[in-house]
């Protein structure tokens, strides 16, 4: 629930609420995305209120993290109007902007730098974008306390994730302080992993030509995807792996330190925007593409306005003879759930190979004894050359198979387990399938063990035969294979 | 055309209000009926009532209600009239439901072609309200009909007699393949109280058994069926395809002790009883069994059926309720915009399918590569 208020010249109030939206795009709804800061909410809402009241004065506007009303924000609307204000909670959390409308209009991208969870920070950013004194008021009365890792309404933004926001209002102001030229400074997307969002990212960037970013932070090790999948974002490399898997390194512990790891020299010449989960991902119905654009500055208020509704980014497909029929599979995700099942496997590529096809397998040595080639890939270019080589490619929600449909456009069999396929899949076509079971606790957002087994590995995978009967469909349908031929 | 939500629709109201105010648990581990908050205390039979009641459902994208076919003396009623009055084709329909195994009049069998008769008329009566323009009745414990293929040719031939083309027969069952052969169109999950989908949580030992008797214990731990909700619902779901055309029933929360104050009531818990509805796993159990539905039955016969839109004695409502405000509702409604726009968005370029013969032989060599590597499937 978000809320704000359009101050009109006549003393007169426009009230808003806004609901995050699930699919079906009305208009008291907004779009749901986890990848942005909760500030990019409070732009939306800003421009949603100067839609309704277009000759307002001001905008209250709640803080995003908070569930408020507009009756609420009408008894705290700061008596001083000439300049921003921000009512805050007997302990300085940020309750509502109060804000002028030229500051909305013309600087729409450095609210994008509030931190939404420090008032003396956020007082100080809005003093110095708008060369004035900003405003505090004070609601002693209440107390947020200490927000909570997930909240009902959706926000994923406990301690470690507000300490991520406040450092990039920090490293503005540091920036501000610095360059006399601040207001001409780059915009640099903070999201330096995973691959798979980082793909989305820049596939995401293509379709937002003039969003708030032109650079984007991402790990040094991952240039090749920027290489073989470039958008318009300049990348600025991190030199640090990537957070592994494991849990071995916090998120926000390696966060805060890949920030520092930039050196000032970068921290003081860009602004950056912390675009890794603020919400929970998988509750919203929308691609991951779809999230990253609405982070990037669109308002995604149409269907029409999704990636699912448009055609696809790349098509492809294999210059082989039709038979053998050559398939590469992917089926280790980066996770315990994420992977297809050893004996699931097994009987697969068994059922397979009765057909005379052709197997390899990324990363599953355990698999050659059922007659599979196994390669290992840990390039994009060898990915690319060994999908290159085979009609389909089958995988797991996992970088390969978001970089092999979406960047690539090969004709795909996708393998969804304990994750939503409606979050990173592509649109149905006779040479994109995604499979998955009927399961109610998809997406349970475990990684190593199911909360319902107890055991290692997801219940919702397809079956074997359904899987198998996938590839032969599609198999018919792109390179008119037919089993008996 | 996406897949129908259809909502299971009490039409004995107010009648049901007294029997709702006037229900008292008898043990700590019942959890808690509920009240109307938005709607009030409706009049199922007064057209201004009863609108509000049909906007809401729409509004949340609910396509059609259920409603009941109530065995009289005289023949069957609905009390859906003031309900039919209203629907409108694409927007909202009836479909209906009848407890065959519980209707004694059904028990004669040299009177069954007339109550067959009875029965149709009582649907026919409101063909205008029928979702899409065809009836489906949905047959609840069918195996209680005595002999069902016999019901079964009646009632066909009686809705045929009657003009009602399309006609489409449900049966309760968690398996599809002998109802099928018995001349129904498709099966539907039964209602949590019909079919257990997992073991009880709540199992006694003999001291158990001797404590109960001693007073030292709560004697629904004996007469009653415990049941952890998530469990419930996901042993529903698991390999669904292998139980053949079976529509999904979904459900926030179900616990009829209302229904029998001498025992054997069937309560889903979430956690602990007082926790109320898991909306977290019901909007999800909603999502994925529309996804599913859509994936795998043909255009025209693709529905989810929904328990319940106003079944407050068995604590299974939607409706916004003194307690849960408008939260289970809005669930709903959530559930359904996220799976409606997955639909609409994915696409469905479906490729041609392999037929069944073919299908089967890959399940079959998969079954047989499963063996040959040692496992099993």
């Amino acid at each position: 629930m978000l809320a704000g208020l359009a101050l009109l010249p006549d003393g007169r109030q426009q009230r808003l609420v806004l609901r995050f939206g699930a699919g079906a795009f009305r208009d008291d709804e907004v779009f749901d995305s986890a990848n942005c800061p909760p500030a990019r909410y409070l732009i939306e809402v800003g421009r949603r209120l100067l839609e309704i009241a277009p000759n307002a004065r001001r905008l209250m506007i709640a803080n995003p993290l908070l569930p408020l009303s507009p009756e609420q924000l009408a008894g705290w609307i700061p008596p001083v109007l000439a300049v921003p204000v921000i009512v805050a909670d007997a302990k300085g959390f940020p309750l509502a902007y109060c804000l002028p409308r030229w500051m909305v209009e013309e600087e729409e991208r450095f609210l994008l730098l509030l931190s939404t969870c420090d008032v003396g920070l956020d007082q100080r950013l809005l003093g110095l974008v708008g060369g004035c004194e900003a405003g505090v008021v004070g609601v002693p009365k209440l107390d947020i306390g200490e927000f909570p890792p997930a909240s009902t309404t959706g926000w994923f933004m406990g301690r470690g994730r507000q300490e991520m926001l406040r450092t990039c209002t920090i490293a503005a102001l540091r920036a501000i302080q610095k360059q006399k030229a601040w207001r001409d400074l780059p915009f640099a997307a903070y999201l330096p992993y995973h691959a798979g969002s980082l793909l989305m990212l820049n596939l995401a960037a293509r379709q937002v030509p003039n969003g708030f970013f032109s650079k984007e932070v991402i790990c040094a090790s991952y240039r090749d995807i920027v290489e073989t999948c470039p958008g318009p974002l300049e990348p600025l490399p991190l030199r640090m792996p990537w957070l592994p898997r494991d849990n071995s390194v916090g998120e926000l512990e390696y966060l805060a330190h890949a920030f520092e790891r930039l050196g000032p020299e970068v921290r003081e010449s860009h602004f950056f925007g912390f675009l890794r989960y603020s919400r929970i991902y998988n509750r919203t119905p929308f691609h991951l593409i779809d999230q990253m654009k609405f982070a990037l500055g669109h308002s995604m208020r149409h269907e029409a306005d999704t990636v699912h509704g448009g055609t696809p980014f790349a098509r492809a497909k294999a210059d082989l003879p039709v038979r053998p029929l050559k398939l590469l599979f992917h089926l280790a995700g980066g996770w315990k759930l994420k992977s297809y099942r050893l004996d699931k496997a097994a009987a697969m590529f068994m059922a397979l190979k009765s057909f005379g096809c052709e197997l390899t397998v990324i990363d599953r040595p355990d698999l050659e004894r059922f007659g599979a080639r196994s390669v290992s890939s840990d390039d994009t270019a060898f990915l690319t050359a060994e999908v290159r080589a085979h009609h389909i490619f089958i995988g797991v929600d996992s970088f390969p198979h978001h970089f092999v449909r979406h960047a690539l456009g090969w004709p795909t069999v996708a393998l969804f387990a304990n994750t939503k396929p409606c979050n990173s899949d592509a649109r149905e076509n006779p040479d994109y399938r995604a499979l998955v079971g009927a399961l109610p606790c998809n997406p349970c957002g475990a990684e190593q063990f199911c909360p319902m087994t107890g055991r290692e590995d997801c219940d919702n995978f397809a079956q074997p035969h359904q899987v198998v009967a996938a590839i032969l469909e599609m198999a018919r349908a792109v390179y008119g294979f037919t089993e008996a031929s | 055309m996406t897949v129908r939500i259809l909502a299971f629709f009490d039409t004995a109201y107010p009648g049901n209000w007294s029997a709702l105010r006037q229900a008292r648990p008898q043990s700590r581990r019942y959890p808690s009926l509920n009240w109307p908050s938005t709607l009030g205390t409706y009049d199922t039979a007064k057209s201004d009532q009863i609108g509000q009641v049909a906007g809401l459902a729409a509004a949340a994208g609910i396509d059609g209600f259920v409603v009941e076919v109530k065995p009289t003396a005289e023949g069957y009623h609905t009390g859906a009239e003031a309900l039919a009055a209203l629907c409108r084709p694409g927007l909202f329909g009836l479909t209906f439901r009848w407890r065959g195994g519980k209707d004694a009049t059904w028990a004669d069998e040299a009177a069954r072609p007339a109550r067959a008769r009875q029965l149709i008329a009582a649907l026919a009566a409101l063909k205008p309200a029928f979702i899409d323009g065809r009836p489906v009745l949905v047959v609840e414990d069918p195996g209680a009909l005595g002999d069902v293929r016999q019901a079964v040719a009646l009632l066909r031939a009686e809705a045929a007699a009657a003009g009602l083309d399309g006609f489409r027969l449900l049966a309760s069952r968690a398996e599809s393949a002998d109802v099928m052969g018995l001349g129904f169109d498709a099966a539907l999950d039964p209602g949590p109280a019909d079919w257990g989908s997992c073991p009880p949580s709540n199992k006694p030992t003999g001291l158990d058994v001797l404590e109960i008797q001693a007073g030292l214990k709560d004697s629904v731990e004996l007469t009653d069926k415990f049941y952890s909700y998530q469990l419930f619902i996901f042993s529903r779901m698991i390999n669904r395809e292998t139980r053949g055309k079976v529509y999904p029933r979904v459900f926030p929360a179900y616990f009829d002790w209302a229904g029998h104050p001498d025992g054997g009531a069937t309560v889903l818990v979430n956690g602990h009883a007082d926790k109320g509805v898991d909306q977290y796993m019901f909007g999800l159990f909603v999502e994925n069994a529309i996804a599913w539905a859509d994936r795998n039955f043909a255009e025209g016969e693709k529905f989810v059926f929904l328990e319940s839109w106003n079944h407050w004695l068995d604590g299974s409502q939607i409706e916004p309720s003194v307690l849960d405000g408008d939260q289970v509702y809005q669930t709903v409604k959530d559930a359904i915009d996220k799976a409606r726009f997955m639909l609409r968005s994915r696409g469905a370029a479906r490729t041609e399918t392999l037929d069944e013969s073919t299908l089967l032989r890959l399940r079959q060599i998969c079954e047989a590569a499963y063996a040959a590597a040692g496992m099993k499937p």
